[in-house]
Formats: C-alpha cells, sequence, structure tokens
C-alpha cells in the first residue's frame, strides 16, 4: 500500500516530521541507527493530511530488522556523494511494511535510488506503533542513506596503444516539465510514477519519473513528437492524456488527479484518547457536517447524544440527566462563553470550519470543570496544520459565511472566518408596508473568529483565537395600546454582543511534564427592551487557566490546575420577576422591581488535582478535588470527586464514579439580587454516581451501558416565606432534586464509509420545592428519549444520513378551571397539580444527502436536509381558549426541506 | 401515521439497499449509455385520486411536468431529485399538485428501472363557482413508486446519450385536508452525462 492508499483508510496515522523516526542505512554496516522522536516532537497525519498529536502514541514504532541498500550500478559517476531517500512507510498493526512511496526523492530523479529504497523498504521490520496501549497502523518516514562506494583499486595500465577519443557527451536537456496535483483539493501528489510513451515506431520508447515532493516531475532528451503521458496512482483514476513535444521547448504542464472518493472520513484519525470518564463522547467535525437534522450544527449535534433530552422547539437547549440547561457549562477550548447560540438556539456562534471536535460529558467530569452541576460541552478549536491557502463559501437557507486558512512557512498557520444570518432580508421583503410599526430591524445575527497557530519547536505550541457575535432585534409599534392593556411604550429590543481573545500556550518539553496555559479576556454586551421592561448590562470577563500534568511513573500521574474566573458587572434592569423552573404559566405580568449595578466586581478563583494512579493492570483510579471561591455568595465549596475503571478483559470494561458538584445560583434572572432575589443564597450542590459497563466487541463497534443517580441539594427554590422585617425572601435553598436512570448506547466509530449511534436513555427527574415534602416531576423530565442516527458514504461522493427520534412528551400542568376577572376582562386559569400530565410523544425523522462534485482547483457540496419527513404533528405545548376550556396542542415544524451549498478550496 | 411510516419505511428501506449495494463500487466501468448524470423534462398526464376530509372525490385529470436530476453511483443504482408539478381539473374545481423528491433509482433489467423516494408535496384546489374561492388543501410528505425504460434513438455515444423514457410514477401524499393518490404517465427526455475517460475501461491505444 502507498501512501495515497493511506488516503482512504482513515485508520492510518503517520509521522510527518522526518525527525519522528529516522534511520540510516550503512551498506555494508551492521549498525542501524534509530533516533525515535519524543512524544511531542513529531506530527501524526493521516494520509490526506488529518494530524493528531505524537504524544497521543503510547508507544513510537521501533526499528527490529534494519534493510541494506546498495549504491545502484547506473548512479555511479553520475552522482556525487552520499544520496538520501525520504520514504513515507506503511506499518499494520503488527510492524510489518505493507506500502512505501518516496517522500523526498534524490534529484534529479531516474538512477535508481528510489527503486532501490522502496524495495528494501519492504525488508524493514518494527514492534508495532500503540495507541493507549494498542497496536496501530502507522505510516511513519524512513530515510535511507547511499554511501558512495569506494573506488575499487586500479586495474594494471593498459599496453600504451593510441585510443581514438570518443566526443565529450552532452548534458541532458529538460524538455518536458510538469507538476502532479490531486483533483480539487490542489494538494502535490508526491511518489507517483509518471510513464511517457510512444508506440508509433520500429520499437515502442518509454521513460519513467517519480514526482518529487512537490508533485514536480522532469523527462529529459525527449524527441520532438506526440507522447502519451499515463499515471495511475492507486486509489486514483487512471489520468491518461497525450503531449506534443516540440525542438528546442520546453514543455510545461499541470495534471490534476481524480481521486476515487472524496471521502470526507478519510481525513479523521481513529486514534481516540485513552477514556477516562465514566461517560464522555466526542464527535469529529466531518460527522457534524453530515447529521441530518443539525444544519452542520456542532450544538444541534449534542442533543442526540445519551443522556441529553429533547429541548422545545427553537430553544436549542441543552438538557442533561434532568439538568436544567443552566446547569451545563460551555467552554471553547476551555474558556467560558457568554452565550453559545445564536437567537435561542438558531445557530451555534462557531461554524464548524474552526472546530476540530467536541467533547460532552454528561455527568461525573473530572475537577478541571467547575461551577456546573449538569453537564459539560467542550469546543475544541481546530489545530491549524493547513499544507495550502484554502477555505470555504457557506451559503444555506439562514445564513452565508467564508473560511480561509493559510500556512505561514512550515510554523505558522492563521485562519478567519465570517457569516452573517439574511432572515432580516427575507422578512424585510415579505413584511407589508402598511403593517403598524414605524422602525423595524429584522433578526439578524453576524460572528466572526480569527486564529492564529504558532509552532516554533516541538515542545511549545501558541494560539491565539479573538471570536465574537452579535444578535440583533428591534421593532417600534406606531400604537402598542393595540397589544395589551398592561403594558406602556412601544419598543420591543434585544440585542446580544460579545467578543473575546483566548490565548493558548502548551509547552511539552518531555514525556514527563506539560503545562498549558489559558487566558481569555472579553466584554459582552446585553440590551433588552420589552415595552416598559428593560435589562442592560456590560460584563467584562477574564478567564485565567494554567494547566500542568506530570507523569511520574507509568503507574502515577497528576493533572493540577487554577480556574480562575473574574467579572466586571454593571447594569439596570427594571422587570417582573422572571419565571422560575415549576412556575405556571401566567396572562399577568407580576410585581416589576428595578435594581441598578455600577461596577461589581465577581471573584471565582478556583483550583483542583487530580491524580491517576494505574496500581494493577487495567486497573485506573482518579481522585480528585476541586476548591471554588464564589465572592457574590462569599463561599467556598470544596468538591471531592472519584473515577474508577477497570479493563476486566480485552473488550469489557467497568466504570464507576461519585463525586460532589457546585454552582453558583443564578445571577442572570436575578436569584442573587436584592431586589429581584435573595442575595444570602448559596451554592446549589449536587451528588452525581453513575455505575456502568463498555463492551467493544469489534474495533469500530462500542456499547455501553450506564446508570446514574443525582441527589440535588441546596437547590435555589421559589417561596413565599417572609423575612424578619416583613419583606419577602422570594428564594431559599431548601429546594431538593432527584434524577436516576440509565443509557445505553450502541455506537459505531467513525471509518471511511459509515458512523453511527443508537442512544437511548431511561429517566425520572423530579424536584422538591421549598416548603413541600413531596416530589414533583422535572420541566423537562422524558422517560425514554430514543435516538438512531447514521451516515454512510456512498460511490461518485455522495453520502446519505438519517436521524429518528423517538421522545415521551414533557410533563404539563393540567388546568382545571378558571376564573374571569371584571377589572380585565380576562379569564385566569386555575391549575391542577404541578407537572401532573403529559404531552403526546414526540417522533422525527429526518434524512440528509450530500454531493460533492470535483473541478480542478475547487470543490462543491450539496445538500439537501429534509426534516420531519413523515410530517408528524409533533406536539410542543398546550394551548387554551380565551376562557380556558377549551385546549389543543401546539405543534413542531412540519416537514421542512433545507438545501445548503459550500464551495471549497 | 401507520401508513406514512410504511410509505416512509419502504422508501427508506431501497434507499438504505441501494446505498448498501453500490459501496464498494469505486472501479472501472466499462462504457455504456446509462451512466454517469442524468437530467431532464417529463411530460405527463396526470391522474390524482383525491380524498378530503374523509369525502372520496374522485379523480381530477390534468397533466403535468417533471424535471430530474441525478446520478447513479453503480452500474445499477443512482440517487437524485426529482421536482414534478402538475394542473388539475373537475366540474368546477381546479388546482394543482406537485412536490419536491429525493429519488433512489435501481436498474431491474436492461435499461428498465424502478425508483422509489420521499420528499414534500402539496395539492391545493379551488371551486370556481364557489363565491369565496377558498384554496383548500395543503402540503406534506410525498411518497414516489416508479418504473421508467430508457430508450437511446440516436446514434450510440461510446458513454451517455440521449433518451426517451418512458414513465409511470406513482405517487402518494397522505398529509393535509387533501390526501391524494396521483398517477404520473408520461415521456422524459433525458441527457445521460457518461464518464470521463479516466473513469472507463478503454481499450489500449
Amino acid at each position: 500500500m502507498t501512501a495515497r492508499g493511506c488516503a482512504v483508510l482513515a485508520a492510518l496515522l503517520s509521522i510527518a516530521t522526518a525527525g519522528a523516526v529516522r534511520a540510516a542505512e550503512e551498506a555494508g554496516s551492521k549498525e542501524d541507527k534509530q533516533a525515535a522522536g519524543r512524544a511531542g516532537d513529531a506530527t501524526l497525519t493521516s494520509g490526506t493530511g488529518a494530524t493528531i498529536d505524537a504524544s497521543d502514541l503510547s508507544k513510537q514504532p521501533k526499528l527490529t530488522r534494519p534493510a541494506k541498500v546498495t549504491y545502484p550500478l547506473e548512479a555511479v559517476g553520475k552522482s556525487n556523494g552520499d544520496v538520501e531517500v525520504t520514504l513515507l512507510v506503511d506499518l499494520d498493526e503488527k510492524g510489518e511494511v505493507t506500502g512505501a512511496t518516496v517522500v523526498e526523492p534524490k534529484t534529479p530523479t531516474g538512477l535508481g535510488f528510489e527503486e532501490a529504497a522502496v524495495t528494501a523498504a519492504y525488508s524493514l521490520g518494527f514492534e508495532p506503533a500503540e495507541i493507549a496501549g494498542k497496536p496501530t497502523p502507522i505510516s511513519i518516514t524512513y530515510t535511507f542513506k547511499f554511501p558512495l562506494p569506494k573506488p575499487a583499486a586500479p586495474p594494471p595500465p593498459p599496453p600504451a596503444t593510441p585510443v581514438p577519443v570518443a566526443a565529450p557527451k552532452p548534458p541532458p536537456v529538460e524538455n518536458f516539465v510538469g507538476v502532479l496535483r490531486e483533483r480539487g483539493t490542489r494538494i502535490p501528489m508526491a511518489g507517483i510514477l509518471v510513464t511517457v510513451y510512444r508506440s508509433g515506431e520500429a520499437e515502442p520508447v518509454g521513460f519513467e519519473n517519480i514526482t518529487d515532493a512537490k508533485g514536480q516531475f522532469h523527462f529529459f532528451d525527449l524527441q520532438p513528437g506526440t507522447w502519451k503521458v499515463f499515471i495511475e496512482p492507486p486509489a486514483y483514476y487512471p489520468f491518461r492524456t497525450t503531449e506534443e513535444i516540440a525542438a528546442g521547448e520546453v514543455t510545461h504542464v499541470t495534471y490534476y488527479v481524480e481521486r476515487g472518493s472524496y471521502n470526507p472520513f478519510d481525513k479523521v484519525v481513529t486514534a481516540e484518547r485513552e477514556r477516562k470518564e465514566v461517560s464522555r463522547t466526542v464527535i469529529e467535525n466531518v460527522v457534524i457536517e453530515k447529521m441530518p437534522g443539525a444544519m452542520g450544527d456542532p450544538l444541534a449535534v449534542i442533543q442526540n447524544f445519551a443522556g441529553v433530552a429533547r429541548p422545545p422547539a427553537g430553544s436549542g437547549e441543552i438538557i442533561v440527566r434532568g439538568s436544567a440547561p443552566r446547569d451545563t457549562q460551555f467552554f471553547v477550548d476551555g474558556a467560558t462563553v457568554p452565550i453559545i447560540y445564536h437567537f435561542g438556539g438558531l445557530r451555534s456562534v462557531l461554524p464548524t470550519g474552526m472546530i476540530d471536535s467536541l467533547e460532552f460529558y454528561p455527568g461525573n467530569f473530572s475537577p478541571y470543570y467547575g461551577r456546573a452541576t449538569g453537564g459539560i460541552v467542550d469546543i475544541s478549536i481546530k489545530k491549524l496544520k493547513p499544507k495550502k491557502a484554502g477555505g470555504y463559501v457557506d451559503v444555506n437557507l439562514l445564513d452565508s459565511g467564508i473560511y480561509v486558512e493559510v500556512p505561514i512557512g512550515d510554523k505558522a498557520a492563521v485562519a478567519a472566518a465570517i457569516r452573517r444570518s439574511y432572515i432580516d432580508f427575507i422578512l424585510d421583503a415579505v413584511i407589508p408596508s402598511n403593517a403598524p410599526i414605524t422602525d423595524l430591524t429584522l433578526p439578524r445575527y453576524y460572528d466572526y473568529q480569527v486564529l492564529a497557530n504558532y509552532r516554533p519547536a516541538p515542545a511549545h505550541d501558541l494560539r491565539l483565537f479573538v471570536f465574537g457575535s452579535n444578535d440583533t432585534f428591534r421593532i417600534v409599534f406606531r400604537n402598542a395600546a393595540q397589544i395589551g392593556t398592561e403594558i406602556a411604550g412601544n419598543q420591543l429590543s434585544d440585542s446580544t454582543t460579545f467578543v473575546r481573545a483566548l490565548a493558548t500556550y502548551r509547552y511539552v518539553p518531555g514525556d514527563k511534564f506539560e503545562n498549558t496555559v489559558r487566558l481569555s479576556q472579553g466584554r459582552d454586551t446585553l440590551d433588552f427592551q420589552f415595552f416598559q421592561f428593560y435589562e442592560h448590562f456590560i460584563t467584562d470577563t477574564t478567564h485565567l487557566r494554567d494547566t500542568v500534568r506530570y507523569q511520574w511513573s507509568e503507574k502515577l500521574a497528576l493533572n493540577a490546575g487554577l480556574d480562575f474566573v473574574y467579572y466586571r458587572f454593571s447594569g439596570s434592569v427594571y422587570a417582573p420577576n422572571a419565571p422560575q423552573e415549576g412556575d405556571q404559566e401566567s396572562t399577568a405580568i407580576g410585581k416589576t422591581h428595578q435594581t441598578t449595578v455600577g461596577g461589581m466586581n465577581i471573584f471565582l478563583p478556583g483550583v483542583f488535582a487530580e491524580l491517576e494512579l494505574r496500581p494493577i493492570k487495567g486497573l485506573l483510579i482518579l481522585p480528585g478535588l476541586r476548591f471554588d471561591y464564589y465572592s457574590d455568595i462569599s463561599q467556598a465549596t470544596f468538591a471531592p470527586r472519584l473515577t474508577v475503571r477497570y479493563q476486566l478483559t480485552k473488550p469489557v470494561a467497568l466504570k464507576g464514579g461519585v463525586g460532589l458538584f457546585y454552582q453558583e445560583p443564578d445571577a442572570l434572572v436575578g436569584q442573587i439580587d436584592k431586589n429581584f432575589g435573595n442575595p444570602d443564597l448559596k451554592a446549589e450542590r449536587a451528588i452525581h454516581y453513575s455505575l456502568g459497563v463498555e463492551w467493544r466487541p469489534r474495533e469500530h463497534i462500542h456499547l455501553d451501558l450506564t446508570g446514574f443517580y443525582k441527589d440535588l441539594g441546596n437547590w435555589v427554590s421559589a417561596t413565599n416565606a417572609i423575612r424578619p422585617d416583613g419583606t419577602p425572601l422570594r428564594f431559599d435553598n431548601n429546594g431538593a432534586g432527584r434524577v436516576y436512570g440509565m443509557e445505553v448506547v450502541a455506537r459505531h466509530d467513525l471509518t471511511t464509509k459509515f458512523t453511527g449511534w443508537l442512544a437511548y436513555t431511561l429517566s425520572h427527574a423530579t424536584r422538591r420545592d421549598s416548603g413541600s415534602t413531596s416530589y414533583r416531576l422535572f420541566e423537562y423530565d422524558q422517560t425514554h428519549i430514543l435516538t438512531i442516527f447514521g451516515v454512510y458514504q456512498l460511490p461518485r461522493n455522495w453520502s446519505i444520513g438519517s436521524r429518528f427520534r423517538l421522545v415521551s412528551g414533557d410533563p404539563s400542568t393540567p388546568v382545571t378551571g378558571a376564573v374571569y376577572n371584571a377589572s380585565t376582562g380576562n379569564y385566569s386559569p386555575i391549575f391542577g397539580a404541578k407537572y401532573s400530565d403529559r404531552l403526546p410523544p414526540f417522533a422525527q425523522l429526518d434524512i440528509r444527502v450530500d454531493k460533492r462534485w470535483i473541478f480542478n482547483r475547487w470543490m462543491l457540496n450539496a445538500y439537501l436536509d429534509l426534516q420531519n419527513v413523515f410530517n408528524r404533528a409533533n406536539p410542543e405545548a398546550l394551548q387554551y381558549n380565551y376562557d380556558f376550556t377549551k385546549s389543543r396542542v401546539r405543534e413542531g415544524l412540519p416537514i421542512y426541506p433545507i438545501l445548503g451549498l459550500r464551495g471549497e478550496i | 401515521m401507520r401508513r406514512q411510516l410504511l410509505f416512509g419505511l419502504a422508501a427508506l428501506v431501497v434507499l438504505a439497499v441501494s446505498a448498501a449495494h453500490s459501496a464498494h463500487a469505486q472501479t472501472l466501468e466499462q462504457p455504456r449509455a446509462r451512466q454517469g448524470y442524468w437530467i431532464g423534462n417529463g411530460f405527463f398526464g396526470v391522474a390524482p385520486h383525491l380524498n378530503e376530509e374523509g369525502r372520496n372525490r374522485g379523480f381530477y385529470p390534468g397533466y403535468g411536468f417533471s424535471f430530474r436530476i441525478g446520478q447513479l453511483l453503480t452500474e445499477r443504482l443512482g440517487l437524485g431529485l426529482q421536482v414534478n408539478l402538475g394542473t388539475i381539473s373537475k366540474g368546477s374545481d381546479k388546482g394543482g399538485l406537485g412536490g419536491l423528491i429525493l429519488e433512489g433509482s435501481a436498474r431491474l433489467w436492461r435499461n428498465l428501472s424502478a425508483h422509489t423516494g420521499l420528499g414534500i408535496g402539496y395539492v391545493d384546489v379551488t371551486d370556481n363557482n364557489s363565491l369565496d374561492k377558498t384554496l383548500r388543501g395543503g402540503a406534506g410528505s410525498y411518497y414516489l413508486l416508479g418504473a421508467s425504460y430508457d430508450l437511446f434513438p440516436l446514434p450510440k455515444l461510446l458513454t451517455g446519450g440521449w433518451a426517451l423514457t418512458p414513465t409511470v410514477d406513482f405517487l402518494i401524499m397522505p398529509d393535509g385536508n387533501i390526501h391524494t393518490y396521483t398517477v404520473f404517465a408520461g415521456v422524459q427526455i433525458l441527457w445521460w452525462s457518461g464518464l470521463s475517460r479516466e473513469m472507463l475501461i478503454l481499450p489500449e491505444e
């Protein structure tokens, strides 16, 4: 198998830097030299260029069987000095050579060095590379050295007879030069055999040349006339053409050769990080892009994981294991972000072009993460290593965006992206000119990102990521009195803006020590106006993280660090109390309050430490501790956590965890404000328990069964209690909650053709309100959540994906009657027991088809995402008539198609 | 719902089988007429049977037009899109129907192929004799099952070519106020692009 063969096998890795594994063969010598690269020195890459860190290899491949090469006879006298030929050598999981391709050939080529090196490569033997202790296929660079043979002893001088002197041969003249590139991507194709021949003469004549690292080939002294050119790289369509060679001229050509399949799954390295958590789901960028119903949005994909409930349509919320959406924290490369969605779930604020992968922890997460009692979503930003300047333009129903990445030398790269919606343009065209509004800024959003990566040396990695977004919506009505009797003013507007600069420095001097420092600084601006009510806030955020890892021995490692957040908060608000979880719907506006904050400082220092203990083979124990201090509630919390994994047999692992988790009361809805809430509230506490088993019957198939239980205490709950001074308490920490359930996941990992999973969650989530002795259902309790997803790569650059979801309906509170209010002229509902009823179940099938067209210098992708294929009328909520005597189910979205286009260069 | 599930699952099964069978076909092919992309228009007689809110309205004959585009993934199996539009009438009722369909096709014998698909469709009817001329109908899921035969009447090309394609499609739209079962019967004019030389098994030159 050649390097191009590797291109279609996602499992193959290669060490792209020559310093990773290098051996010099001394002809006639038995001394082999090998210098395996240190962890962190090298870069692993798939055949098409996707990369992972070499430090992910738990064991480097080691040369066990050297091979000898001899200086080709035809090169003697034509080449001066020693010659080196670097190959890309494919090794299987046994360390045997399965393919070899020339990466850096001898120049000029054609003297036999490359052929000799490739032949000798098949005699090499290695101890296989390992990832997480498992032998894995890999590709390495390997350099053969051809020492110049010592001249033999001169033969005795011949008898002195005069010999006629031949005329000196003229130097070869290069008259056919070309570059071989992959069609669509324009990546130079190295090590490919190019054949020119012609057969119209008495004897067929042909010549061969191998492309160099830049994809260039050269032919010398071709006779004028028509020559046929034939190129047949493995995994590519054969390329055939003819060229006219003119006397005294040099013919220059560029050939674009089409790959058999432009399968994005090829680019994914299947090597996975060692599993340490009880539950963790990692999803790669290419799967995010192909998920039906997600429109290429990373966070929409999370909603299909086990343990995640279906959110209300259009909310985009992430509801994890019976926790409220705000209980789950979102990070971008470990840094906090104020919002993750545009307009309540329409799109996430990061385009997929900037994303490498995302990791999701539904519970029992490591002490690295804190200030959350639900789950964790951490989005990893792309590691820029482009081989060429490139990018894409994306056009779809909601927005358009552009992404560009440019390499700067071998050590640096820059990428930038911008995206804007055009819902405002569409609505502007359809809203009649006589609508009762005087000023209108229709909903629009934009976001932007700039990423720079600099790696001055293998041990140092510097990154700077600047990103931000804006969402704006504004309507000014001519006559607001027509809208309602309880409102004043005539403006409805919402604007959210944020910008973040995140600098990351990773230092990996060896395989024992590693340090990562992240510093982010940003500003969030919120302006909200709902007729007479408003919120105006500016928040400056500084987040510093420093994480150290030290590996004492194979049995002991320590991860520790600092996690410090500083907020400076200014603003004012005039509004009624925000509804809390469990509040009944009401048609009346409650009591309003006003508050102003000028430059409030909030410090959230945190430190954490976690040991990795491996006392016996297969057993991993992770005891950890996290300390947090919350200056706004003047409270310190200690959160011990423990995770244990035991590899019972090679395919079966047992796992379990228990831990304490804390989070602040919800400041955004005023829970700790003196006017809106209770400034004496303390942190909410959750204890996570989980126990499970993993079974891996095949390399790419995972079965996972995890049971979980969450005990929620000190839970903030609304109360009617009165303080001693007669003022209302509004909230206290006397609420509680319990969540228990089971998750079943059957996942087929990303291979070259298919990925998919079945995720089923059985759960029961309850809350106990302050002052109550009984538990009620949680607002988003969904007993059964089933998601089946799969995407399959087809020939001719097509792919097809499907997602099916079947979920229990949300709990609802029945209305048992209504009371007429003569002063307002409205009916007020009388509610039954809170969440004692349930909406009908939700079921939806989505299908997505992608097609990619390949042109010489670019590629065009088109997709059709058909959502709710069965056009099922899914229930979202109950709606009542004016006197609450009749109700009907408010339905979700019907069947609808979404078309999108993406051009890639 | 059960009926929708049956229609949808049947279409999905065919698409999935197409996918599974075409998974390993990344080889060079012998030159043929039915090869590469197809694109074309069709002209049809349309005979939809309407059921309006449980009342049988009978057949509403008319005529229709289709646009199809797609690609053969293997020698037998293809994927594409179809857009069809039709005008229908019965007595004083006049209306239209149509839809966008994701279509999978499978060659059964020679140039005879079966196709199936699913997508989104609509039907509307207006009674021109009524006073308010209310538009009745709706949109919803749209399912396709059909067959066609490609005739290549022009001189043979190395690969691809123009085809005259008699087609019969049976389309079902079980949603909305008006459910329809429609037969589209007519002829398509299709252009088969063929494959590039690199993708063909050609004799040695």
